[in-house]
């Protein structure tokens, strides 16, 4: 296959987002190491591999296989592959300091918006990915950029691109949220309490209701 | 040994109370108190009440194809309990639309799965010890789900599927459980309670012939076994005042009260 021809098939993908139909290198984000290998004259091939020692390569959908496999692919759907693919691009953004802090800052942010809708819109989600996206969103709630370390954001990183998978699995899950709770991010929601503010929660419970009537007819 | 501060079961759950000044005031209780434990019966009551709680919210929302239902299915259960922690939870995520419902069931369900697949380790890791020398074979067995739904029952303990050694445990303690015994037995009826008398039940059998682990008991006298786990450390710090105000001193163990109405927002 040419070089035109496998950007094409990964273009088509979704998977190289910066991907273009006739440049010779593809494009991969700016935290990448390139490594070209030559296998023939006439062709090569791009693989990416992270530069940060925590983005084992064993752990990573982003391999050679995942790229030349189309199996995959077809269990998501590719509106949901691309919105899954930008939510990995905003949150990898995170650790570019070529960008400004303003710029990370953002990125940070609409990460975390898509995260939220991530759990609503992700119809092929299973147990194993809500398990690591719940985890995730309410370890970020409330909190910005500020708020985490730059291994803190590599982590998250590396739970992006899994919930990119068609199917996670339990190691998977496990080793994610092991990491969580090691590095103190996982965070509890406070559901406990018998009385306090009670009347606000019974009004707003009353409006959603009422909403919901209304809807139904 | 002798240094850690034990926590009981009711701390852990006033940490994630939805009233700031009490979970604040929790979370102080677990921050200046290193090294801190936990006995692993608190580990069991937390899976038999806070994380059976999110089980059952799970279920219920999982089963339901519109928001009232949701809330029907809730309320139906009983109490103000669950249909107030569906409030709080809808409140937490906040900006949140019911509708469609597919896609909100989704999200309550993801924050749920989140919540359920931690809780128990987060549980773990807030002390630095989980003090479990008879090796509760109940305590070992952690919340599991089958990609769908969690499994949150407790089963009855009996031979076949229980390896702990609770009865050497309470064997060991065979002085202290007499002083309580005397003890109880001469309390003012009016300061007995129903969890009292189960203790002064098991604590008897115990001495006359071995404690009657089968079943639920030990759940059902968890704060007996807590309070001896506490023994070996400095002390033991509760809201649970009725019970461990009259069990601390003939079983030999510092206690010191978490006053929840005095630290709640008024």
């Amino acid at each position: 296959m040419t070089q035109e021809g496998t950007a094409e098939r990964i273009a088509e993908s979704g998977y190289a987002t910066r991907a273009t139909l006739t440049s010779n290198i593809i494009a991969f984000p700016d935290n990448s190491s390139i490594e070209i290998d030559h296998l023939t004259p006439n062709t090569s091939r791009a693989t990416w591999s992270p530069l940060h020692d925590d983005l084992k390569p064993s752990n990573l959908l982003v391999s050679k296989v995942e790229y030349q496999c189309d199996d995959n692919f077809v269990a998501i759907k590719q509106a949901s592959r691309k919105f899954l693919n930008n939510a990995f691009d905003m949150i990898t953004d995170t650790t570019d300091l070529t960008l400004s802090i303003a710029e990370r800052s953002n990125c940070f942010d609409d990460w975390k918006d898509s995260l939220v809708l991530m759990s609503r819109k992700m119809e092929h989600f299973d147990g194993n990915h809500r398990k690591i996206l719940g985890a995730i969103i309410a370890s970020t709630k409330s909190k910005d950029i500020s708020d985490f370390h730059e291994t803190a954001l590599k982590f998250f990183i590396q739970a992006t691109n899994i919930l990119r998978q068609p199917r996670v699995t339990k190691p998977e899950v496990g080793q994610i949220l092991k990491s969580l709770l090691d590095r103190e991010i996982a965070v509890p929601i406070p559901l406990a309490s018998d009385s306090y503010d009670v009347n606000e929660l019974d009004s707003m419970m009353a409006k959603l209701l009422e909403q919901d009537k209304k809807m139904h007819g | 040994m002798a240094n850690f501060n034990f926590i009981d079961t009711d701390l852990f759950i006033d940490r994630l109370d939805y009233d700031p000044a009490l979970s604040t005031a929790a979370e102080k209780i677990f921050e200046l108190n290193h090294p801190s434990a936990m006995s692993s019966l608190s580990l069991l009551e937390l899976k038999g009440n806070y994380i059976s709680d999110l089980i059952l919210l799970h279920r219920k929302i999982s089963e339901s194809d519109s928001f009232t239902v949701a809330c029907a299915k809730i309320r139906r259960i009983g109490g103000r309990k669950y249909d107030l922690m569906f409030a709080r939870l809808i409140k937490w995520i906040s900006e949140f639309s019911i509708h469609p419902w597919d896609e909100a069931r989704r999200e309550l369900l993801t924050c749920l799965d989140g919540q359920l697949s931690t809780i128990w380790d987060y549980f773990r890791n807030s002390v630095d010890m989980v003090f479990d020398d008879f090796k509760c074979t109940r305590a070992e067995e952690v919340p599991e789900d089958d990609g769908t739904n969690w499994r949150s029952s407790i089963p009855l303990c009996v031979q076949r599927n229980t390896r702990c050694s609770i009865i050497n445990f309470m064997k060991s303690y065979d002085n202290e459980l007499r002083k309580l015994c005397y003890h109880l037995d001469s309390l003012d009826p009016n300061l007995m309670t129903q969890e009292l008398y189960r203790i002064k039940q098991a604590a008897n059998d115990s001495i006359e012939k071995e404690f009657p682990w089968e079943g639920r008991t030990c759940r059902r006298v968890a704060d007996l076994i807590i309070g001896l786990h506490s023994k070996a450390g400095n002390k033991l710090i509760s809201s649970n005042r009725k019970e461990h105000s009259q069990l601390h001193i003939p079983l030999g163990y510092q206690f010191e009260h978490f006053d929840i109405v005095e630290k709640r927002t008024k």
